[in-house]
């Protein structure tokens, strides 16, 4: 890229939104290269960010996103850096608008049960201050304590309560973006809190994961509920594969309307939890296989819904863990899902980062796909850290986010650079197989990383694809909205890859 | 404590690999310099990932990078807050925090020179004994033992907070409680700093000066014990100088309160009680401020207290050398703001930076020493 064009940037940016607002040191960039997913490393300088940008309102952004223009700079927007996907990694360099500077709850309307806030309030935040009026937003990621609600939008993501309450695609009732030329849109239905209208495209649903590759959402309107009165997990252990298996679809079909989700865990996912720290998941011997699942919602409703469920885990062969053990594991799933201390490498500890690959499966599907998932990772010698099946969608269909962990050390690909190469084939074979059996590349992370991307349009097909191109090429006629990703860059002429 | 290159704290060290490889972002949340400036990199994983890429050749030591490791209060909720830590004292030992940061701080003065903020405060401590540069103690001492003339059993040890003329009112409060109690004790006239800061600032030979002049002295009043004022003294006397007969104000007027030295009446006022980090989360003293405080007046709790208490953004320095530049005090309006929601107008507190930096911010603030005198019959 053009050196001199992006010294007037900055210049320019600094007149525009204030000298302090603009950071350049080496320090500030490196570590905005990177998400929570693997990062090869030894690829890092490619991925440093020119310089990164604090913006404190919409009216900033715009600033940003008029400047990026000009110079035909690409600007990847970043919040919480929590994603499992590479939807922040700046893979053509370029600026970084960090937004957390922006992080005022802006409204909280109890009556007609919406919060609205910018773009860097983070979930925890917004949580704490629903808290008060005894309210919750029920987006509920693994990151719950490090994600933000307007990204949440960007890589429409995925919550465990779902069964309850939708993912974030459910809950978001509007948002305000600022296109990829610089013009503010109001995407809301009505005066901005209404959720089910007819009126005109629906054009909410083209942001959610489209990973800042549309333009940079700056305030969201979402919907909050009452705090549920009772919140009740289970964990149920099995001793085998298929009664468990037998367990989650008899959950599936039960028709219970206050069923936050259910889940599984596998063998090699129960022996992940074994490894080291029973204080964890400190299940008896003989259970191989955990079923969990957990009501949300009046006492009444969850007292009477409770008995149906243990009936049904009960007839198939299901042993109850216990009160304070189902408690203990579902109030430890944010903190636990991220382990870099028990991965294993020829019987020795190495920090390992978690990386989970995380297609959409149907049922059907599920025996088969776990079979060939370890039997790939076995091959490419990557830590398996077993599978976590848990439900996906509001509605009770049988439809799945599969969790696919496996421990990966970063650290070795500074050593060995192949291993990257490896690890990418081996997310790649694991993805193919998915695909081949009708699954989805990702339920919540969204499908930028290399291995991944290349089968974005397998999946959609050819002419779904196409369309995508046209509606970026409208948007963005630049490309300077996070370039590189999804192959977007192909609706320009360029290889879509990095 | 052993100065420690980048080079050592980084990549071969385990704390540094484990934060990269994990990167859950939990320290930042609560961070009081996130607070302050919401930049993600002024956290615990901030330095851990700048340590990690400094290894690989991809930061340079700067004098703004000096500067930026200047943010840290050292309060150490992170250690709480980290996933690894999560998982048990062993790991809580690895991930630590706020000693790591001194060490980096250490090394960059070494490599790149002391940044500009930190050397003022380095600066006064060389020639004024306090971080302020402030000439006079503000504290009266009129009918004070002096260990070093007279021999006393106990040293009352004021730190810097005799130089500040909010804190050095507490400090009073102190020793009138002492001297009602009737407990043998002395002030030091000349009272070397304890060089709590030059350590958290990275001039490990500042406080190398400061630990043998204190050691002499304390060695030749032959006192039998060190009563401190301030949680960061007390930590840095206990861990730093390996003193075993140190104890900080509030255990020890606990004891005198056991002992029935001091008889307090109940005062119908509620307070809100901050937890100091070095004296909370750093050294386990919870206890005996709170049952202090609950024979007096009505206590109440802030959301997050004990082990996941807010700092006050007080911690190295930054009640000394953050006040007059910064326009808002984040963490402080948190804790002030939280007060007001809970019907409470004062908040308890028992180091000299939480008053500071609190009411900084408009709240008015009591320490322990304050609430005691006022109840005493």
């Amino acid at each position: 890229m053009d050196r001199i064009a992006i010294e007037k940037a900055i210049e320019e940016l600094k007149e525009r939104i204030g000298e302090h607002n603009v950071l350049t040191s080496m320090f500030e960039r490196v570590p905005r290269a990177m998400a929570h997913c693997v990062f090869p490393i030894h690829k890092w300088r490619e991925y440093i960010p020119d310089a990164v940008v604090t913006p404190e309102s919409t009216e900033d952004v715009v600033e940003v996103v008029k400047v990026a223009n000009k110079y035909k700079i690409p600007i990847v927007p970043r919040s919480g850096g929590s994603g499992l996907s590479d939807g922040v990694v700046p893979l053509k360099r370029g600026i970084v608008v960090d937004l957390l500077k922006m992080n005022k709850i802006l409204e909280i309307d109890l009556e007609n049960c919406t919060a609205t806030v910018e773009a860097g309030v983070s979930l925890d935040e917004l949580g704490r201050e629903l808290l008060k009026y005894g309210y919750i937003y029920p987006d509920y990621p693994a990151s719950r304590h490090s994600a933000f609600v307007c990204a949440r939008i960007a890589t429409n993501g995925w919550s465990y309560i779902c069964g309850r309450y939708g993912h974030t695609e459910d809950l978001v009732v509007g948002f305000e973006v600022v296109l990829p030329t610089g013009e503010i849109v109001q995407i809301r239905r009505g005066g901005g809190k209404i959720m089910k209208s007819s009126t005109g495209y629906n054009l909410k649903s083209l942001f959610f994961g489209s990973q800042g590759t549309l333009g940079i959402i700056t305030k969201a309107t979402v919907e909050i509920f009452p705090a549920p009165e009772v919140e009740c997990p289970a964990y149920w252990g099995f001793k085998n594969f298929e009664s468990a298996y037998k367990a989650l679809g008899a959950l599936q079909k039960s028709g219970v309307a206050c069923a936050g989700g259910w889940g599984l865990y596998d063998e090699k996912r129960v022996e992940f939890y074994r490894r080291d720290l029973p204080v964890y998941m400190d299940l008896p011997e003989n259970f191989k296989v955990v079923v969990f699942w957990h009501l949300y919602g009046n006492e009444d409703e969850v007292e009477v819904a409770r008995k149906r469920l243990f009936r049904i885990c009960e007839n198939a062969g299901g042993t109850f863990l216990g009160k304070e053990f189902s408690e203990n594991a579902w109030f430890g799933r944010h903190e636990t899902s991220v382990p870099p201390i028990h991965g294993r490498k020829n019987g020795m500890v190495v920090p390992m980062v978690w990386v989970m690959e995380d297609p959409a499966v149907n049922y059907t599907e599920i025996p088969k796909l776990k079979e060939s998932w370890h039997r790939i990772i076995a091959k490419y010698g990557f830590d398996d850290w077993g599978l976590l099946f848990a439900s996906n969608r509001k509605s009770k269909q049988g439809e799945y986010l599969a969790g696919i962990m496996i421990g990966v050390d970063e650290t070795e690909f500074l050593e060995n650079p192949k291993r990257w190469d490896e690890y990418v084939s081996c997310r790649r074979e694991l993805m193919l197989v998915a695909l081949d059996a009708g699954c989805s590349l990702s339920a919540a992370h969204g499908p930028v990383e290399e291995g991944k991307v290349e089968l974005v349009k397998k999946e959609l097909g050819d002419e779904a694809f196409k369309l995508m191109l046209k509606i970026k090429k409208l948007l963005d006629p630049n490309n300077i909205m996070n370039p590189g990703k999804f192959m977007l860059d192909l609706a320009y002429g360029g290889d879509g890859i990095e | 404590m052993e100065v420690m290159g980048l080079n050592e704290v980084m990549l071969n060290r385990d704390h540094v690999k484990l934060c990269m490889e994990c990167r859950c972002h939990l320290c930042r949340e609560m961070c009081t310099q996130y607070i302050e400036t919401r930049n993600s990199v002024n956290t615990a994983y901030g330095t851990y990932i700048i340590a990690f890429a400094y290894q690989l050749g991809l930061i340079e030591p700067t004098r703004e990078l000096a500067e930026h490791f200047l943010y840290c209060t050292t309060c150490g909720l992170c250690k709480y807050r980290c996933t690894v830590s999560l998982k048990g004292a062993f790991y809580r030992k690895i991930m630590d925090v706020p000693k790591h940061v001194a060490e980096i701080r250490a090394f960059l003065n070494e490599k790149v020179g002391i940044p500009y903020k930190a050397g003022i405060i380095l600066d006064n401590l060389r020639k004024f004994n306090n971080p302020q540069g402030t000439l006079k103690a503000f504290v009266n001492l009129e009918n004070v033992k002096d260990p070093l003339n007279e021999k006393v059993s106990i040293i009352f040890y004021m730190g810097y907070s005799a130089y500040d003329r909010r804190n050095s009112k507490a400090l009073e409060a102190a020793i009138d409680i002492l001297k009602n109690s009737g407990v043998d004790f002395g002030i030091l006239r000349k009272e070397p700093n304890s060089g709590d800061l030059a350590l958290r600032l990275g001039d490990v030979g500042l406080f190398e000066i400061f630990k043998e002049r204190n050691l002499e002295i304390f060695e030749s009043t032959k006192a039998e014990r060190i009563v401190t004022f301030s949680p960061h003294d007390f930590y840095t006397f206990k861990n730093d100088y390996k003193l075993k007969n140190v104890s900080h104000i509030s255990v020890f007027l606990k004891e005198l309160m056991d002992e029935g030295k001091i008889k307090v009446r109940k005062i119908g006022y509620r307070v809100i009680y901050k937890d100091p980090c070095y004296l909370g989360r750093h050294s386990g003293i919870f206890n005996e401020p709170r049952s202090i405080i609950s024979s007096i007046a009505e206590l109440e709790e802030f959301s997050a207290n004990r082990y996941l208490a807010l700092c006050c953004g007080g911690g190295s320095g930054h009640d000394v050398m953050g006040l007059e530049k910064k326009k808002i005090n984040r963490v402080a309006k948190i804790l002030a703001n939280e007060a007001k929601e809970r019907g409470v107008d004062t908040i308890a507190v028992a180091c000299p930076s939480c008053t500071t930096m609190i009411e900084s911010e408009g709240m008015r603030t009591k320490n322990i020493t304050e609430i005691v005198r006022e109840a005493m019959v």
